[in-house]
């Protein structure tokens, strides 16, 4: 009798696989509904232009519920390819001083200097990942899919790196939200609130497996 | 506005090169005593400031000075309200144990103890006005003059101050011994300066003044 049970668990078990395994592969997450599948390479425009230059925010930097508010600036450094960052405290203290390489399949990332409180290796990590993501690096073999709206200019290009799935999901030409994900766990996404000429002016990064927040307003000092 | 540009970009040079002129001719003192000892004098005879300030924040990736403006309150023992109102408003206060910060409309306040490097800045902050800081273990001294200023530059012992800041210069005005300005040297030679200006001592500060209010 217990045999009997245990084989007709099993085979339902099999069979509830078999029918919602191509269900859980095939459907694909999207920022908007009704996006469509397209067989040809979308333009994905890029969150900073090629003519930025630099940015100025005021920042809110919160992990693990502890808070930092400060000043980021962004600079592209055309000599070394690469996107500088650099948060600071209202008074002038560093908080971490990174560099972002313009290219994946040459450059790199490097951490110039972070705060001891900071200086844990899950916050760089986090930090790494998200400022990639911002700075819309992957290697440039990744392969890629795109999808479209029928009616709306709305487009959202998955980028398959590694086993994980980065989405860039743009709007009336303008990038609105890109998130980071592990098969349909998030782990780091970007919203774009508003932009100014080439670059985004407003934006929010959530990075979930470090519990980090951070929020970016334009300031011009 | 190419103009306006121009006349900054003249400014700040000239500003850099007065600044670097300022740092060039320090001699190192040898006799110290008759400096600790005005600076002590000034230390316990100092029991209020009010200042307005600029802060100058120069950093190597940048060729620009960020410049800021604001106030700042120290009342003994450990209140202070350090608050800017160029470009962008923003204040920290510390009282009674608290560390509050108002950006625009938003406030939080932290507690001191319960944070580290809110202890530390809060430290820093009193330590570089109050010129309080002679007897303090914390941070190696060397001290330097020229003509207009007395130097003193601070090393930080403890990890947690030294890995934020490599040295802290103190400007002490030779007419009246009093803090005239701060730089706060990072490890990577970044660096912010804050030169104070219409001083007012030892005025009373009413406690009202470090009661935080939503800006309009």
């Amino acid at each position: 009798m217990k045999y009997l049970f245990r084989q007709r668990f099993f085979t339902i078990l099999m069979l509830g696989f078999v029918v919602l395994f191509p269900g859980l592969t095939s459907c694909t997450y999207h920022h908007y509904k009704g996006l469509e599948k397209s067989s040809t390479a979308i333009s994905i425009p890029d969150i900073f232009d090629s003519s930025f230059q630099k940015a100025t925010y005021i920042t809110d930097f919160e992990v693990f519920g502890n808070a930092l508010s400060g000043i980021t600036i962004i600079k592209k450094v055309i000599p070394t390819n690469t996107y500088h960052v650099v948060f600071m405290s209202q008074i002038g203290l560093t908080y971490f001083d990174l560099e972002v390489a313009m290219d994946q399949d040459t450059g790199g990332y490097k951490v110039n200097y972070i705060i001891e409180s900071l200086n844990r290796d899950f916050i760089k990590k986090a930090l790494q990942t998200d400022f990639e993501l911002l700075f819309s690096k992957f290697p440039s073999g990744s392969q890629k899919h795109f999808y479209e709206h029928p009616e709306q200019e709305i487009v959202e290009m998955l980028v398959q790196i590694e086993n994980m799935t980065a989405s860039y999901a743009a709007e009336n030409q303008e990038i609105r939200s890109i998130s980071y994900r592990k098969g349909r766990a998030t782990r780091a996404s970007i919203h774009i609130s508003d932009y100014r000429k080439d670059h985004p002016s407003q934006f929010m990064i959530h990075n979930r497996k470090a519990r980090l927040h951070v929020s970016f307003r334009e300031i011009n000092l | 506005m190419k103009l306006f540009k121009t006349l900054i970009l003249i400014s700040m040079i000239t500003g850099l090169s007065s600044f670097q002129s300022e740092q060039d001719d320090f001699r190192e003192l040898k006799n110290t005593d008759g400096l600790i000892a005005k600076i002590k004098a000034y230390a316990s005879e100092t029991h209020s400031i009010k200042s307005d300030f600029t802060q100058e924040k120069h950093l190597t990736m940048l060729e620009e000075v960020l410049v800021s403006e604001g106030h700042f309150i120290f009342q003994k023992e450990n209140s202070v309200l350090w608050e800017y109102e160029k470009p962008i408003d923003y204040a920290i206060i510390v009282f009674n144990g608290k560390f509050t910060i108002r950006d625009g409309q938003k406030i939080q306040a932290y507690d001191i103890e319960s944070n580290r490097m809110f202890k530390e800045i809060n430290h820093m902050i009193i330590t570089s006005v109050s010129g309080d800081f002679l007897d303090n273990p914390d941070f190696e001294r060397t001290y330097f003059e020229n003509e207009s200023f007395y130097l003193v530059r601070l090393s930080p012992v403890k990890p947690e101050v030294n890995n934020m800041l490599s040295t802290i210069e103190i400007y002490f005005d030779k007419n009246n011994i009093s803090v005239a300005q701060v730089r706060f040297v990072e490890p990577g030679d970044d660096f912010t300066l804050i030169k104070f200006y219409n001083r007012v001592f030892n005025s009373d500060i009413p406690t009202e003044a470090f009661q935080i209010e939503k800006s309009d």
